[in-house]
Formats: C-alpha cells, structure tokens, sequence
C-alpha cells in the first residue's frame, strides 16, 4: 500500500533525484563534454536538413500516409529505447538512489514513481533539443500549429511508457538474478546472451543488406509504433485516427500497468531475501586442505606465472578485482562496440574489404587488453589505499598493474592472427600485424597507470550506493584511446597500406599550407606556405620501403621510450601520493 | 629510546588548521593513547606519521625513518585506518593474502599469523573464507586490525580500533594492545573512547582542535581535573576539551580565554 499523498511526494523524489544527477553530470566534464556532443550533433545534422527542406516542403502537396513501415520503426526505436533503459536499470538503478532512507521513509510505489520520473527527466532532457527542432519544423512546414502541442505530447508518452517498460524489464531481471541461484550463478553469461540477441534481432531488422534480413515493417503490428500517427495531426500526411488512438491507449496502458507491475515486482526485489550463491562458486566455506594460496585459488584458473613478492600479489589482487566485479569492464565496451558495429556497417555496406578485419583487430584487441586493468589505479584501490599506500613501494604497484594486460597478450596474438588470415592476408603480413598487437599492447599496458592517476575517479558512479563500480574517469579512457589508436593505426597501416599512411602523413605539409594559402596576400606567409607544400611533397616522395621501415622503427622506438617514461612517472606518482 | 618523536608537526588544509605544532615523543614498546574528540585532527596526524599525508611545517621520525620518506618508513610502520581498509567482494582470507603478499611475508609464515590472530579475535574459518560484503562492522575492524599487524612492524598506528566491536571483542583487542607492547611493540592509538586508553595506554595526549593540551600517564591527567570529588580521566578530557573550561584569569582579575580561536 502507498502512503497518503505518494504521488506528490513521487513528484519531490523524482525532481530530487533529477537534480542531484544533473549535478553529478556537471560535475564530471569528460561526460558532460562527451554528452554535449551526443546532443548537438543530432541535433545540428537535424537543423541542417531542416533549413535545406522545410521551405521546400512548406505549401506543397504532400503525397504521403503513414503506413506499416512508418509504425514499425518507430516501434523499432521504442523497444530499442527501452532496452536500453531496462539495461541501465539493472545495471545503476536496482535500487532507489539512497535506498536505506528512501525504503524506511516511504512506499515502493513512491519509490518506483520517483524513479520513473527522474529517469523520464533525463531522457527529456537529452531530448529537448532535437524534439522542440522538429516540433517547430514540422508546425512551420506544414502550417500546422497542433504540431506545436503534439510532437511533444508524443515524446512525452513515448519516453515515459520506454521508462516505465524498462523499468518492469530492468526490475524482472534483478529479481531473477537475486531468487533463482541458476540465473544468479551465470548471470554474467546470459547477461551478454541476453545483449547478443537482443541486437541481433536489430540487426536484422535495420540492416536490409543482410541475406536474412527482416522488414521492420513486420513491427508495425506493435501498437506502441501507432502513435507515430498522432505526430501527423494536423499535417498533409495521411494518418488514420484509429492508430493515433490505438497508440495513445497503449502508451497510457504501459505506463500505468507498467508502473503496477513495476511496484510488485521492485517491492519483491528490495524487501526479498536474495539468493546465496557466494559459497558454490568460492568452493566450500572452509580452509582446503590443499596448500594453494586463498589468492591463487580466486584467479585460477589463471595462473600468474614469472612475476613474484609484491609484484605477484597486486597482479592477483588486480585480477580478483576483474573477475569479482566484471562491471568494472563494461567502460570497453564502449569503443570496441563502437569501432566494431561501425566496421560491420562498413563491411555490410561493402565500402571496405574483409582485408581491414586483421588491422582494425590489432588495434582494438590490443588497445582493450592494455586498457582493461590500469586505467583507475587510486580509484580501484577504494578503501584499501591508505593499506596499500603503505605496504609497498610504487615500483612493485605499478609492475603489477601492468602484468594482468601482458597475460592477456596470448589472447590479443590469436584474435588477431585469425581476423587476418580470415581477412585474406598472407603469414607474413598476418604475422607483423600480430607482432604490431602484441606491442601496442605492452605499450598500452605500459601508459595505462600513469593516465588513470592523472584522472582518478573516486566515488562510485551512483551517488549514495556503495558497492557500485568505479570505471575510469571517461576522460582517462578517452586519452587512452588516442594514445593506442592513433600510433597503432599508423603501424597497421604502415604494414598493410604504407602509401595510405604516407599520404595521410604528407598532410602534416599539405592542410597548414593550404589553410595558409587561404589567407595569404604574398609575402612572408605565402613563403612559408609554399615551404609546407614543398614538406608535404618531400614526404609524399619518399621511397615506400624506406618510408616504411624509417617511420616503423620511429613508432617502435617512440612507443617504447614513452612506455618506459610512463611506468616512471606513474611509480613516482604513487610513491608521492598522499590521501586526504 | 623514542620510536615516534615530533617537531612543530603542522597540517594545514587552506585555512583550516588541522594540527598544529605538534611536539611529542613516544617512546619504543609503549601504549600511547592519542584522545580528542570529533575533528581535532587525530587522523590527520596518523596520516603524517604514516606517510600518508605530507606535513605543512615541523618534522616527524617513525622508528627513525622521516615521515616523508615512505620507502624508509614502510618497513616499520602498520596502520589501521578509520574506514578498514578492505576490498568487499574478497574474503578475508584472501584479503590478508594480499596485504602479507605486499609486504613479501613468507606465506607459511603469514597464514599461520593470520589464523592464530584470527583465532584469538573469534573469527572462525567459516567466515574468514566468506566475502567481507557479508560482514558485520565489527567483523571487519577484526580483520582490519589484523592485517595491521600482520608483519609484526615496531610501531602500529589504530585508529579508534574498539568502534564497531562487541565488549568482548573489545577486551580482546584491548589485551592484544598490551601484548603487542610487551613484545616490544610500540602502539599509537587514537580514540574518543576513555575505558580503552584508562587500561592499555602508558601515556596520553589530549589534542584538542589541533593542539596537543595535554600529555602525560592517565594517573597524572586525573589528577589534572580539578571538577570535584570524582576525579577520572573523562573529567580531565571534558575539561580540556570545552571552551568554557579553557579560561584563564589576566592580571587584572577578569577571566579571558586563553586564546582566540577563528571562525
Ligand atoms: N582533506 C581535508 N581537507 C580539508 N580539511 C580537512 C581534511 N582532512 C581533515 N580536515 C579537517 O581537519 C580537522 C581534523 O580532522 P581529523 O584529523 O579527521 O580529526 P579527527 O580524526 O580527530 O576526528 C577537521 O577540522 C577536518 O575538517
Ligand atoms: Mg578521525
């Protein structure tokens, strides 16, 4: 049962709750950077097209009714939107934020509702711009001022039913997870099962080019999708009441008996006794006989091999970590997905050939293997700093922050060897783009430490929760990847197109130039022009097998010094770094 | 011969004054109890001698290492923090792993160390082989403590160790304090809890707002507390520690503080 008055205190809660994240995200400028930018740019490509066909659109006849296909990718989007949120449920928002107050102060529902609210907020908020740009552009094209009322009627009802629905989803599968022990044990598993799937079927629904390809036109039977009819009131376009009112009827069905069901199922899920699976997979609660150490034991199968004395127990401490709380992980998903769905694009597009597969693998593989275990080497510590800080020297915490990478390097080796045999190479350039791997990972590994302490990230990423994970700080990730994606492009290009990387280098002479150029009036400006023309010509004249190796053995050595320097400044960071 | 000894000891953060020039000496095998109540700067001055936190002025040796020489000082020094140190998805028998792995212990060594101390602390193997996020608050200061002194260091550095335990755990650890400095171990300890430094403690410091008011054996600070009849060492603590106590009279016969305190 709520409470008397929940739904205004849901309002104060979700508003609450809203504000604190919006905060937090201003607070934390790589984000705040990055999620600019996630916004703008839709929304300018969108203003762009705007100003190139809304006056054209403007008066003329439109020929046009929404049909089947309209519906279903909008109901594509929806259940898109709604994975996601489900997603994050589980992932950042099982539980209210402050849930110890927020569970003894009021209801589940109000709790639920709350939560709903500042998650609908914050989707809105992403939305705003895009929304008021194609309410306005839609009103003004068509003359049609109702569109001023409801574009944003319809983003409304659709982001808050995509909230609600993800909510119950997110919800069910923390639930399962905390009272049946199977799903608890392997949750991980069908965890990526689950996302495999799921974006499979997308796949196939959004990518024609595919043999196997579906329509998402078969989607249109979705109700949700109808309300893509209601953005049409008003306008030219053909649209049919029916599925405008269909539409609504479903949102408002989803967000209600959505938000019911969310309340059961959230109220099982906080008040519940969870599942105990720690014992089955720690082995049985007391001390083996055998003699492996209790450290040992937690990372096996993997054995650290060669490295000993402190070394080896930050080496083991780092991998328990990893395997403990693979959450702490997810943050490569980010690039590796990115760079692999848009390689997948460029394949399916037949843009590029199989051949980019063994590069494009060397540099990824390698890029998140270095990556995965160094880059928020304070933060990961959390409460055990001052321990640690005091227990060994700064040479031994870095060398074992580096060696869980090198494990890996096996791992990197093979991936990459086989993406560029499967790619059509030969041994001998599948061979030099395995060796190009296995050094950008050590590299990678190497500068990993000393880029996560100049931006730690201390507090766990959900406010007020803390066993949540603390990944490393976006901006820690982001000069990671520029510094193992831009010298590894240029080694995997210098070994399978030396010509495209020298070309690309000759620019180095050429854009100064030509930007110079621009704004000479002869004189001393021209000359130096004319200087950089002549450097982007000597460099684009260089014989390739010289280009190749000079450039080659530079990149080499480059990276080795500046691993070299990185490990150092890294151990002189820790050895003088003091807790407040 | 003094196992911790400091000059002018002084942290600053901006324009708070977290310790002020701070002079003290403890010497090698005893109990020192550090009392003050909430932000007088006890941690702050266990995170310089530990080389945690660098010092603003003044000086500090550890077993004869200089606090801001972590290198030297590491060897000497064991330390348990406020917030126990502990990784909540370990066990604690993989978390002590770690710590004696840090320092190289030998691991024969080590786990016997660990399951005689943790024996002695009531923590039986069942749930030292149970994740630390299933722990009681008083579980966790018991392993903390233990992989405090796990390497057997000269000086131990607790601070407040009794909060979260039981009576009995308490006592316990109280008699492991004594033992420690019987063996020659020398104990600094910080904690607003009087009974813990009236039985352990050889000497007191009452550091109040970041000056050390007073020093001396728990005997000679009862005998410090002018409040009456019951003279104990709590009288001696709040009559230090308040500001309406800490006035003196100047020479014309008004009675002034002692000193003028900002903000
Ligand atoms: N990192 C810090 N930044 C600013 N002020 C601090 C910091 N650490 C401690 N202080 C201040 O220093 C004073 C002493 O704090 P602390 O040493 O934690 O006291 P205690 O341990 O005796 O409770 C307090 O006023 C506290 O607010
Ligand atoms: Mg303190």
């Amino acid at each position: 049962m709520a409470e008397a008055g929940w739904l205004g205190h849901a309002l104060r809660m979700g508003w609450f709750d809203f504000r604190r994240s919006a905060r937090a995200m201003r607070e934390d400028t790589g984000r705040l950077v990055l999620l600019a930018g996630g916004v703008l740019f839709p929304t300018l490509l969108l203003a762009g097209l705007a100003v190139l066909f809304v006056p054209e659109l403007r008066g003329s006849d439109v020929d046009f009714a929404l049909g089947r296909s309209a519906r279903g990718s909008f109901a594509l989007f929806w259940l898109f939107g709604t994975f996601m949120l489900a997603q994050r449920t589980t992932a950042a928002h099982r539980e209210p934020v402050a849930d110890a107050f927020v569970l003894t102060t009021v209801s589940p529902r109000t709790a639920v509702v709350g939560g709903v609210l500042a998650e609908s907020l914050r989707a809105l908020t992403y939305a705003l711009p895009v929304g008021l740009l194609v309410a306005v552009a839609t009103a003004y094209a068509f003359s049609a001022p109702v569109s001023l009322f409801v574009v944003p009627l319809v983003g409304g009802l659709f982001v808050a039913s995509a909230v609600t629905a993800g909510r119950v989803l997110g919800y069910t599968a923390a639930w399962l997870v905390a009272t049946v022990p199977w799903v608890a044990r392997h949750k991980t598993a069908l965890g990526i099962g689950v996302v495999v799937a799921f974006f499979g079927g997308y796949t196939l629904l959004q990518v024609p080019q595919l043999p196997v390809s579906v329509s998402p036109a078969l989607l249109g039977v979705l109700p949700v999708g109808w309300l893509v009819d209601l953005v049409a009131v008003g306008t030219p376009v053909g649209w049919s009441p029916g599925h405008a009112v269909g539409g609504v009827a479903t949102a408002t069905t989803v967000l209600l008996g959505g938000g019911w069901l969310a309340e059961r199922i959230a109220t099982s899920l906080w008040f519940g006794e969870p599942v105990d699976v720690t014992d089955t997979d720690d082995g049985p609660p007391t001390r083996p006989a055998t003699d492996r150490r209790a450290l040992e034991r937690a990372v096996g199968p993997l054995g650290v091999p060669v490295v000993s004395g402190p070394t080896r127990a930050v080496t083991e401490w780092t991998l328990l970590r990893a395997r403990r709380e693979p959450q702490r992980l997810n943050f490569l998903m980010i690039p590796v997905f990115g760079g692999g769905s848009a390689l997948g694009n460029l394949l399916l597009q037949g843009s590029v050939s199989l051949a980019v597969l063994g590069p494009v693998t060397a540099v990824l593989a390698a890029w998140a293997v270095g990556a995965a275990f160094g880059l928020n080497p304070f933060g990961d510590e959390g409460a055990v700093l001052p321990s640690t800080l005091t227990a060994v020297s700064g040479r031994a915490f870095v060398r074992g922050l580096v060696a869980p990478s090198l494990l890996f390097l096996p791992v990197v080796a093979v991936l990459t060897l086989v993406a560029a045999v499967g790619g059509g190479h030969g041994p001998p350039v599948a061979l030099a783009l395995t060796l190009v791997a296995c050094f950008l990972t050590v590299v990678g590994a190497a500068l990993a430490p000393l880029v996560g302490m100049w931006f730690p990230r201390f507090s766990a990423i959900r406010i007020g929760n803390s066993d949540g994970v603390r990944p490393p700080r976006l901006l820690a990730g982001a000069l990671h990847v520029a510094l193992v994606w831009v010298p590894g492009a240029a080694l995997v290009g210098l070994v399978v197109a030396p010509e495209l990387v020298r070309l690309v280098l000759s620019g180095v002479g050429y854009v100064p130039a030509l930007l110079l150029s621009l704004v000479a009036r002869g004189g001393e400006v021209a000359a130096l022009a004319a200087t950089l023309t002549g450097v982007g010509e000597t460099i684009l004249g260089l014989p390739l097998p010289a280009f190749r190796v000079g450039v080659g053995a530079l990149l080499v050595l480059g990276g080795l010094l500046v691993a070299r320097a990185a490990l150092g400044r890294a151990v002189r960071r820790f050895d003088r770094y003091e807790v407040h | 011969m003094p196992s911790i000894e400091t000059t002018d000891l002084t942290k600053r953060f901006g324009d708070t004054v977290a310790v002020e020039t701070l002079n003290l000496t403890v010497d090698t095998g005893t109990v020192f109890g550090f009392l003050g109540p909430n932000g007088a700067g006890k941690t702050t001055t266990m995170r310089m001698l530990t080389g945690l936190t660098r010092p603003t002025r003044g000086r500090g040796t550890v077993g004869g290492a200089d606090v801001t020489d972590r290198d030297a000082l590491r060897p000497h020094i064991g330390y348990l923090p406020e917030e126990p140190p502990l990784y909540d998805h370990a066990t604690a028998y993989e978390q002590l792993e770690y710590a004696a792995g840090l320092r190289d212990l030998d691991p024969t060594v080590a786990k016997e160390r660990v399951d005689s101390l943790l024996d002695r602390l009531d923590l039986p193997p069942e749930d030292a082989s149970t994740r630390i996020s299933d722990y009681s608050k008083g579980m966790r200061q018991k392993v903390a403590f233990v992989q405090a002194v796990l390497h057997d260091p000269s000086v131990v550095f607790l601070d407040e160790p009794t909060s979260g335990l039981d009576p009995r755990a308490a006592r316990t650890l109280r008699s492991l304090v004594a033992e420690l400095a019987d063996d020659g171990t020398t104990v600094f300890l910080s904690t607003h809890i009087l009974p813990v430094v009236e039985e352990v403690a050889d000497t007191v410091g009452i550091l109040y707002d970041g000056e050390l008011v007073a020093e001396g054996t728990p005997g000679e600070l009862e005998q410090r507390a002018e409040t009456g009849e019951t003279r104990s060492l709590e009288d001696a603590f709040l009559e230090l520690t308040t500001d309406e106590e800490r006035v003196d009279v100047d020479a014309d016969g008004r009675a002034v503080a002692t000193e003028q305190r900002d903000g």
